[in-house]
């Protein structure tokens, strides 16, 4: 895992969709949010075709290059969701933190294959399940609810998410 | 390279679903699912099909993939006649390795949607003539009988017969809970000791630890490996649905699982390596 940066004022944040339905509408919110709140100088939208495939090399290529951290969403069922966490995980291995968006139905997934993948502590941000089949504006409310958790993830030191992983799911 | 992936390395999955079927979307094809697995270096997969023997596909996909061992097996549902023996002597002489006893047809499974399944006992609680043949036929090819989802008095006088032929026998996920999964049949802790003390070997499959299966805690499933004895049993995914991750990547996470849950490396090396190895006589 890589150290978070302390701030991400007026930095670049990525976002990557991996085409579930909802979580485009969900990231579109969190960017808004976040470039008024961080002053950032650029958002980087990507997406990808299959949720139940990894994201091809280059975009997650494109986004170590040009991001300071990559929100990723939406782990909101079994497939999408271990690779949601295989793409966080490529992106850490290029020394770009992340943050994973899972529902909460999914978040244990998630926690072991952040494990099996050799990241315990990877950043996983949980929000009420379900995501697809609620409205847009009720998509925006969850991501309205969960911005303050996704800052504090966004620069969370490693000891920190760490013991956040591990009250997540302990068994 | 990490423990998990050391261990998934060599690893062997009995259990594993895959397209095309004919009533369920599945999550990938044999051929998807053994490029997969050479990736990641894995040792074999058998390949389990509720409505059709696999021992083509496998022969095929081994053909075309190579360096990971695709097995096939045969499920004795009513799409192959039921209890069969035509049927699984065919595909022990095509090099399958496995026959499950009845799974969707099978007495309980039936039984919860109102209909007759198919019976391995007469109405005097006996074996019937067919099961005592297939029984035969596993002898003689050293094929694994699996017990699907049968009832459990089918498993004892399965099991009991088994253990006088020295045909190797697994008790499919025996801690699933049907009244929440709507199919198999729950064989209880003690169960499992008496059955493995007639020679059995358990297969736990990771499956019911999924979202969207009985959210069955990794814990419990390593507490009853811990029970009964590493020695006896297997794990195996039983994964190949399309709402679940691609096998492979649930055999990296049940890997995960219950070394998280205090099982040593070696012993989850027996569990995924050795006793599989042992039980369709790979070594």
């Amino acid at each position: 895992m890589v150290s978070r940066p302390s701030k991400l004022e007026g930095g670049v944040i990525g976002f990557l969709w991996n085409d579930k339905p909802n979580a485009n509408f969900l990231l579109e919110r969190f960017a808004e949010l976040l470039a008024d709140k961080l002053k950032l100088a650029e958002v980087v939208h990507c997406h990808k075709l299959s949720a139940a495939e990894a994201a091809p090399e280059e975009i997650i290529n494109k986004l170590s290059r040009k991001c300071n951290a990559v929100v990723i969403a939406s782990g909101d069922c079994g497939s999408c969701t271990s690779y949601v966490i295989h793409d966080a995980v490529e992106l850490e291995k290029r020394g770009t933190p992340t943050v994973s968006v899972c529902t909460d139905e999914f978040l244990a997934l998630g926690r072991i294959e952040a494990e099996a993948l050799g990241f315990p502590p990877l950043a996983i941000l949980d929000i009420p399940h379900p995501l697809g089949g609620v409205s847009m504006e009720e998509t925006r409310a969850k991501a309205d609810q969960a911005i303050d958790a996704l800052l504090e993830l966004l620069t969370m030191p490693i000891e920190e998410l760490k013991e956040r992983a591990k009250k997540q799911v302990d068994f | 390279m990490s423990v998990i992936d050391s261990i998934l390395e060599g690893c062997i999955d009995i259990h594993v679903h895959c397209a095309p079927d004919p009533f369920v979307e599945r999550r990938e094809d044999a051929l998807q699912l053994a490029y997969r697995a050479k990736q990641e270096r894995m040792r074999a997969i058998v390949l389990k099909s509720h409505h059709y023997p696999t021992a083509t596909i496998a022969y095929m996909v081994n053909q075309i993939v190579g360096e990971v061992q695709i097995i096939g097996s045969i499920t004795l549902n009513r799409e192959v006649g039921g209890l069969n023996p035509y049927a699984v002597e065919a595909q022990a002489r095509l090099g399958a390795k496995m026959v499950w006893m009845p799974t969707l047809n099978s007495i309980p499974d039936m039984a919860r949607r109102g209909e007759k399944g198919i019976s391995l006992l007469d109405e005097a609680g006996e074996l019937v003539s067919q099961v005592r043949a297939i029984l035969e036929i596993a002898k003689t090819h050293r094929i694994v009988l699996g017990t699907g989802h049968i009832s459990t008095a089918e498993v004892y006088a399965l099991c009991e017969e088994v253990s006088k032929t020295g045909v190797k026998l697994t008790i499919t996920h025996p801690l699933v809970h049907p009244e929440t999964t709507g199919y198999g049949n729950h064989i209880s802790i003690q169960e499992q000791k008496e059955l493995v003390g007639k020679g059995a070997i358990i297969e736990h499959s990771y499956v019911s630890c999924m979202p969207f299966m009985e959210r069955t805690d990794p814990m419990v499933i390593a507490n009853a490996v811990r029970a009964v004895g590493v020695e006896h049993c297997i794990l195996s995914t039983d994964f190949g649905q399309s709402y679940n991750p691609p096998a492979v990547e649930g055999a990296r996470m049940m890997i995960a699982a219950m070394l998280k849950c205090g099982l040593s490396q070696q012993e989850v090396e027996a569990l995924v390596k050795r006793n599989p190895a042992r039980l369709l006589d790979l070594d």
